[in-house]
């Protein structure tokens, strides 16, 4: 006996994009945590730990590291001062003031401290029993609004990465993502009349606010000299190199984006919503803009079966073209304003379907070609009923199993 | 264990469109369950996750530990009974208790040629 098919409805659906932007977002949230546990943790979980630590007289040999960050902005991990201190008599160098860096000082208290220590270089210091190498003159916690704000501006940049593709994609997603479901949407030739096909939404806007976002967070790194004495000194420096080669990437996918924008579209227009399998559909097309760059222009019909699937623990989508039929192929020399084509939809074929894991898409495919210039293919959705058949509509339920 | 059985009334695996499907279910129980239904359904098969529409029913509440009853479904306009290499859509009349995890299934084909649209293999290549 079987298992039956039905039992166990639950819907999942990701997007490409969403998942390639949720895995920046990872990458932006796991940075905020780094400069958190950097700026606020480690200097507190220190602080904590050295209210055990021994009282040593110290001797102040120098302040001139401390007094030369004060012309700078970077964010430099503990007030550098050079002092020694002796224990069990043996001598030790030391170099930090307090565990907290120059950004949870203002300018007037880090003079005041200079002058302090330079004025009276014998002063005390704290030394950790266990590592008596490990020695801070000012054990007290200094944190400050700042400590916070940084890490929770980058954390708001990789939530405002994560939600907000989110929640464009469920706006944008298919208006005309039809067929398969409900069934009550499949009745055939539904709505007759002019109809303007819009081509895919672009993605600079997404791609010029990941763009920006992301070149805040390396020209924050940079700018501030962020270290992270949490790890080593190369991961330390090879971090902001990443990001970097991830920032110039961006810059060069963004600027590529924008060059495709700057070709001229057709506007197509059809003839109906709707057309059954074994019908036809008349279509036109207008540019609206210069088309002297354009060398050469086709117009496709084409028809795919895509699915998602699990693979591992991450979901991959596969699709396939099973029809490909040539409309209309304009080179230059014959590539006018406009045109107009009629559309034959194969009566033997399947007609448009969606479910929440596999679908079946019909669509008008434009590919430009123009010198000098990347190419173009744009997308214009149609939709591909069954034949004509006179049935009442019936009601549905849809899950995945 | 639970004998589940589907009869059709003429025998036919294939419908058009618009048809009706008429047949009768049989059961024969071990133990008491809430309910006895049959459902048409369609579900897709193949590389992708699996999706499931339940497009009708029929519903014995509190049956007998052995009984039989009638169904009889319209067949909407679609979507078409297709094999493609990444998707397979199927249409079938499944048979279970409720609660419960056993069933009884038969397949059949739902399309205007009452045969398998079986999408092409190979596509004319890009003109650019």
């Amino acid at each position: 006996m079987a298992k039956p098919v039905s039992l166990n409805n639950q819907t999942k659906q990701t997007s490409g994009v969403v998942r390639y932007l949720t895995v920046a977002a990872v990458i932006v949230l796991i940075v905020s945590a780094i400069i958190f546990a950097e700026r606020v943790a480690y200097p507190v979980i220190r602080a904590r730990q050295s209210l055990k630590w021994i009282a040593v007289p110290c001797r102040i040999i120098s302040v001139d590291e401390l007094k030369a960050t004060l012309n700078q902005i970077s964010v430099i991990r503990g007030l550098p001062v050079r002092y020694t201190y002796k224990y069990n008599l043996v001598e030790y160098p030391g170099m930090r003031y307090s565990f907290f860096g120059t950004g949870e000082w203002s300018e007037g208290a880090q003079i005041e401290i200079a002058e302090t220590l330079s004025d009276n270089p014998n002063q005390t210091c704290y030394i950790d029993p266990g590592d008596v190498s490990q020695s801070v003159i000012d054990r007290g916690m200094h944190l400050t609004v700042s400590s916070f704000t940084e890490p929770l501006m980058v954390a708001l940049i990789g939530i405002a990465i994560l939600v907000i593709p989110r929640f464009l994609a469920r706006r944008v997603a298919h208006p005309q993502a039809i067929a398969g479901l409900p069934v009550s949407d499949l009745s055939p030739q539904q709505g007759t009349g002019q109809i303007v096909l819009n081509p895919p939404a672009g993605r600079i806007p997404l791609l010029l606010g990941v763009m920006i976002a992301w070149n805040g967070i390396v020209i924050l790194t940079w700018t501030h000299g962020i270290r992270f004495p949490v790890l080593s000194e190369l991961v330390g420096i090879l971090l902001p190199g990443g990001l970097t080669i991830v920032s110039l990437i961006m810059i060069a996918a963004t600027i590529r984006e924008i060059m495709r924008a700057m070709i001229p579209v057709p506007m197509i227009t059809i003839s109906a919503t709707q057309v059954p399998l074994g019908g036809t559909l008349e279509l036109q097309w207008r540019y609206t803009r210069q088309i002297r760059r354009i060398r050469r222009m086709t117009l496709t019909l084409v028809a795919r079966e895509s699915c998602t699937f699990q693979y591992g623990k991450t979901t991959a989508t596969e699709g396939r073209e099973f029809l490909r039929t040539l409309i209309c192929d304009s080179p230059s020399w014959n590539l006018h304003v406009g045109g107009k084509g009629v559309i034959k939809i194969p009566a033997d074929a399947i007609h448009s379907f969606q479910s929440a894991n596999n679908q079946v898409e019909w669509f008008v495919e434009v590919q430009q070609y123009v010198v000098r210039w990347p190419d173009t293919t744009l997308q214009y959705p149609i939709v591909v009923t069954p034949r004509e058949f006179c049935v009442t509509p019936i009601s549905t339920e849809t899950g995945t199993v | 264990m639970a004998q589940l059985k589907i009869e059709m009334s003429d025998d036919r695996l294939a419908f058009m469109p618009g048809q009706t499907i008429q047949g009768r279910f049989v059961w024969t129980l071990d133990r008491d369950v809430q309910a006895v239904e049959v459902r048409l359904i369609w579900f897709t098969h193949g590389k992708g996750t699996q999706d499931v529409s339940i497009v009708a029913t029929r519903r014995v509440e509190k049956p007998a530990r052995s009984g039989q009853d009638a169904f009889e479904f319209k067949l909407p306009v679609g979507p078409y009974s297709f094999t493609g290499k990444l998707i397979t859509l199927s249409w079938a009349l499944e048979l279970l208790t409720l609660p419960g995890d056993q069933a009884e299934r038969i397949d059949f084909i739902l399309s205007p040629t009452e045969h398998w649209v079986v999408l092409p293999t190979t596509v004319a290549p890009k003109q650019l």
